[in-house]
């Protein structure tokens, strides 16, 4: 079969970049989109049981950048460019983070989607609906020519159950469990390598699958299963592909079934670096699956999240979202839970709050470069609550400025990306005939902003109120000068601070209640807060590895950091100093209600491997998992490290190929990370 | 009232069932040549210093009221005959390297740290369990906390040697769960050898413990070389006793050998080590008496 070279194809998809005049930017997308399907590359490997290989991943992806470049003079037209240089505060649109509506991708197919469109078409009376059902329905039929394109490939393969299914799904809806299978890998393809995105979920995969699952002979699905799991991971997605089992139904009942069981079974015997599964937790939810995902997580398979059906639930209800759609909900990333028919993006802004206390003490100035960042105060505050009260007050700029950042990039969605595969799967798209991103045609067009370094700045703001306003040991215009000058000549104040100073994560209430009132003052300035797509904004407390790159960015804190060492992560204590061990850790991690933190908070337990051992170990860690819930935690994950073996896997990464940890929102090889991280780890797992 | 405790941990799992948290109370009658726990040995309040923490920073030597601190060229250290315990060179000590074994609590005061954990007790089935050192050397003070935990509905589990009189365990009978009975030789000579003190009231106890009906669970620390013999021995009686609900042999590592160079302790640790296979070995015989044995290592 002909094809055309990557290079080749890059080249024809940049021709469609606007160069200064407006451009249609559905027209073109959909021009790219059917190039691609009509000319790229695709291949059958031998082991493969369903198509999975093409070689587009990254074509349409390349343009975003380059049309969303144009708009950084209206972020420096807002004063906006120095807090995002400083790492203060960024904004931006994110095109990832959410779902399909697979129901109806698994239920119609690419040829009833093609066929749907075709229905909308006919009866659209407004030309600009026209216009998008005639674009969707001109890539969709790209789609269906790219599939049978596939099955000639498969036939002369020799792979004549693949063809068969292939040419099928050209002509009919999906009607069998391999074919609905196969639909799903070729949705994904179309949706990451074709139209340009990635990280979007597989969605509530039990649920999906289960009534064609249990049409086939058991032996012959699970097997199936396998296959489908591992032709996911081939995918190799960044950040892994996220899967959901679990959950309730409208009425509360638990939608754990066979199935679930089952993919648990295969995501522990299948060896998958690229997906990531989340078991959604009801309070009815069967004791025995939670115990068998721990016990995975136990054997090493890090990358199981466990979240809190209630909480997620009760949080998108309160952000708006109706109850059937709340309940449907599905995890579009590491943490984040977006409502059924809701567009989540869930990682557009984001505000470092230990740099708004870095401002707050330096007159509204960024202690490392010295330019403004924050607003102006006179650097002197007689009390503790009068620091804190500034630098509340910051932060509330920060986040201030993040959205406006964001808005002025959700603005342009019409000038910087569409998506008629993905937006042909919404009823809401169909019914309002738009494009999802250009023209906000979801149900719910939220955005969010994720606050980072929660720990660190608690930390840092305990160490305040003890050193300066109770011990009044140091001055706190001396202090900042410390910080300044990065803790030098101030070594044994420094380390006094961070090793004997209160903390969070050691469920200390006076230290905790901080955390609080930081996450309730975030919650009110973001959460619900209208966005420029008719939307509003979600607040999250995760920091996953952008905490590297914010630390970098941030002066020495006063809890004891040195100037560019990491911030601390996600919802979690500072490394080292959950002290008191998991259940202190989980208690100051719950100190506060969590439907604050709807676009999701999550805390990482390290645990030696030898002290969750046996059936007691097994009891223990279910006990950290339930009692997290019960005290309204909305996602928990654990790293069960053995130091030895990761001392062993760092000297010798050759013995020890298949060794993962799970970084902070996914899974990675740890023969695959830097030394520095290598050492954290190790660091972490030692007890 | 207070009671001197060692240290405090959480998320324990191996004193009994479910998650717990396990009190370590400082001083003991025995002074077993394997002990896992130095600090808890002395009834007293005892420095630790921890090499590898130490910066040499000197602090610990300049606020000294009485010189009793020097450096050397890898770290602090204490002239005992100088030092009058005021724990100033601990409280200032900057990275934690001189430490304190041993802090006063009142009943009030240990019950509230305790109860910080009771929603994971609740959901494992787990509780506190109180151990040492020898816990039951406090007596006065570990009823009154054992009778204020049972009144709160927290399970109390008892970590003890046995080496107490009698009418302490009838104290402490009505507020325990599981009263965890160590178990080191049954031959009072080669109990005498390995921990200082005969067995005869230890046995005695033990007898004592199973004819009021309490829950018990043996604990018999294998040290290969030293009473790895008494197996046998052991295994027969405790199946003559009956109403034995599990015998757990722990195994023997030497990780505590820092401890005792940090607490200026004469290091008496064994050479070697238990091996899982030992374990399963002296496991097996005691299965062979129809006692429900498990190995320490992952039980």
């Amino acid at each position: 079969m002909p094809y055309m070279e990557y290079a080749k194809m890059l080249e024809f998809v940049k021709s469609n970049i606007d160069k200064g005049n407006e451009i249609d930017v559905l027209k073109a997308d959909c021009n790219n989109i059917e190039f691609i399907l009509d000319n790229c590359e695709m291949t059958i490997p031998k082991e493969n049981v369903f198509f999975a290989n093409v070689n587009c991943d990254g074509l349409q992806g390349a343009i975003i950048w380059e049309r969303a470049a144009k708009f950084k003079k209206e972020i420096v037209k807002a004063g906006l460019d120095v807090g995002i240089e400083t790492k203060a505060y960024t904004g931006i649109f994110d095109f990832s983070h959410t779902s399909a509506e697979w129901e109806t991708v698994v239920a119609e197919g690419i040829y009833g989607i093609k066929e749907r469109l075709e229905k909308y078409l006919a009866i659209a009376k407004d030309l600009k609906k026209q216009r998008f059902y005639s674009e969707c329905l001109r890539v969709y039929n790209a789609a269906l020519r790219f599939i049978k394109r596939a099955g000639g490939i498969a036939e002369k393969c020799g792979k004549n159950e693949m063809a068969k299914g292939l040419y099928n799904l050209c002509e009919n809806r999906p009607g069998n469990l391999f074919e609905v299978m196969q639909t799903m890998i070729i949705f994904y393809i179309l949706q990451h390598m074709v139209e340009g995105t990635y990280l979007r979920t597989l969605g509530r995969l039990d649920k999906l699958l289960y009534p064609y699952y249990v049409r086939e002979e058991r032996q012959y699905a699970k097997s199936m299963l396998h296959n489908f799991l591992k032709e996911i991971d081939r995918l190799k997605a960044p950040s892994n592909i996220p899967l959901a089992i679990g959950g309730t139904d409208e009425n509360g009942h638990s939608m754990v079934n066979q199935l679930s069981y089952d993919i648990l079974d295969a995501y522990h015997k299948v060896p998958t670096v690229n997906t990531k599964l989340h078991l959604l937790c009801s309070r009815n939810i069967p004791n025995d699956i939670v115990e068998k995902a721990l016990i995975g997580i136990r054997e090493g398979k890090n990358s199981i999240v466990f979240i809190s059906d209630e909480k997620a639930i009760e949080a998108l209800k309160k952000l708006g979202a109706k109850h059937e759609d709340a309940v449907n909900y599905h995890v579009v990333g590491c943490y984040e839970c977006g409502a059924a028919g809701e567009l989540t993006c869930s990682c557009n802004a984001r505000v470092n709050i230990p740099k708004a206390l870095e401002v707050a003490l330096n007159k509204g100035k960024d202690m490392l470069t010295g330019k403004k960042v924050g607003l102006d105060n006179n650097g002197v505050f007689n009390t503790f609550e009068e620091l804190y009260d500034e630098f509340e007050r910051q932060l509330k700029y920060f986040t201030e400025c993040a959205m406006k950042a964001t808005d002025i990039y959700e603005q342009h969605y019409k000038e910087i990306h569409s998506a008629p595969i993905l937006s042909a799967t919404y009823l809401s798209a169909m019914e309002k005939g738009g494009d999802l991103y250009c023209d906000y045609a979801a149900k719910y067009n939220n955005s969010s902003l994720n606050a980072i370094g929660l720990a660190t700045a608690v930390d840092s703001l305990a160490a305040i109120r003890k050193l300066v306003y109770e011990d009044k040991t140091v001055r706190l215009a001396e202090l900042t000068e410390i910080l300044k000058k990065n803790w030098e000549g101030n070594e044994k104040l420094r380390l006094t601070i961070k090793n004997k100073f209160p903390k969070f994560g050691v469920g200390n209430n006076h230290v905790d209640k901080l955390a609080k009132s930081i996450v309730e003052t975030l919650s009110r300035n973001v959460n619900g807060k209208p966005n420029a797509k008719g939307g509003v904004y979600r607040l999250g407390t995760f920091s996953i590895d952008w905490r590297w790159e914010f630390g970098k960015f941030t002066a020495a804190s006063a809890d004891g950091r040195l100037h560019g060492e990491p911030l601390s992560q996600n919802t979690s204590a500072t490394f080292g100093m959950d002290k008191e061990g998991a259940t202190a850790h989980i208690l100051s991690v719950t100190s506060f209600d969590s439907v604050n933190t709807p676009n999701g908070s999550i805390v990482d337990l390290d645990l030696h491997s030898s002290s969750v051992v046996g059936k007691n170990g097994l009891k223990a860690l279910i006990a950290t998992v339930k009692t997290y819930f019960e005290r309204g935690g909305l996602a928990i994950h654990y790293n069960i490290l053995d130091t030895e073996t990761l001392k062993k896997a760092k000297k010798n990464p050759k013995d020890y190929p298949n060794l993962q940890v799970r970084l902070c929102g996914w899974n990675v090889l740890f023969s695959s990370l830097s030394d520095k991280e290598k050492d954290e780890f190790i660091a972490r797992s030692v007890r | 009232m207070k009671g001197m405790i060692s240290g405090i941990k959480r998320m324990e799992i191996h004193d009994g069932d479910g998650l717990r948290t396990t009190v370590f109370f400082k001083g003991c009658p025995l002074k077993c040549i394997w002990c896992h726990n130095p600090e808890s040995i002395d009834y007293h309040k005892q420095i630790a210093i921890i090499k590898n923490k130490c910066i040499l920073c000197g602090t610990c030597r300049s606020v000294c009221p009485h010189g009793a601190v020097y450096l050397t060229d890898k770290c602090s250290q204490i002239d005992f005959s100088k030092c009058v315990k005021c724990f100033d060179c601990v409280n200032t000590c900057p990275t934690g390297a001189m430490t304190l074994y041993g802090k006063e609590y009142t009943v009030n005061e240990l019950v509230d740290i305790l109860m910080q954990d009771e929603p994971f007790f609740k959901n494992s089935g787990g509780g506190v369990t109180l151990s040492g050192g020898e816990c039951l050397a406090q007596p006065d003070f570990v009823v009154e906390l054992a009778k204020e935990l049972y009144q709160k509905d927290i399970r109390v589990n008892i970590d003890t040697c046995g080496f107490v009189k009698q009418e302490i365990f009838d104290r402490m009978i009505p507020y325990t769960d599981v009263f965890l009975y160590d178990m080191k030789a049954f031959d009072t000579f080669v109990h005498k050898q390995c921990t200082g003190q005969g067995n005869e009231i230890i046995l005695r106890n033990l007898k004592y413990l199973v004819k009021k009906g309490c829950k018990i669970e043996i604990r018999y620390p294998l040290v290969m070389g030293y009473n790895d013999k008494e197996c046998e021995k052991i295994a027969k009686f405790l199946s003559s006793l009956g109403g034995i609900t599990k015998v757990k042999v722990l195994q023997y590592h030497k990780f505590a050998g820092s401890r005792y160079d940090a607490l200026g302790m004469v290091n008496t640790l064994p050479d070697t080590e238990t091996t899982y296979d030992d374990i399963e070995h002296a496991v097996n015989i005691l299965k062979s008496y129809g006692l429900n044995a498990v190995n320490g290592i992952n039980n």
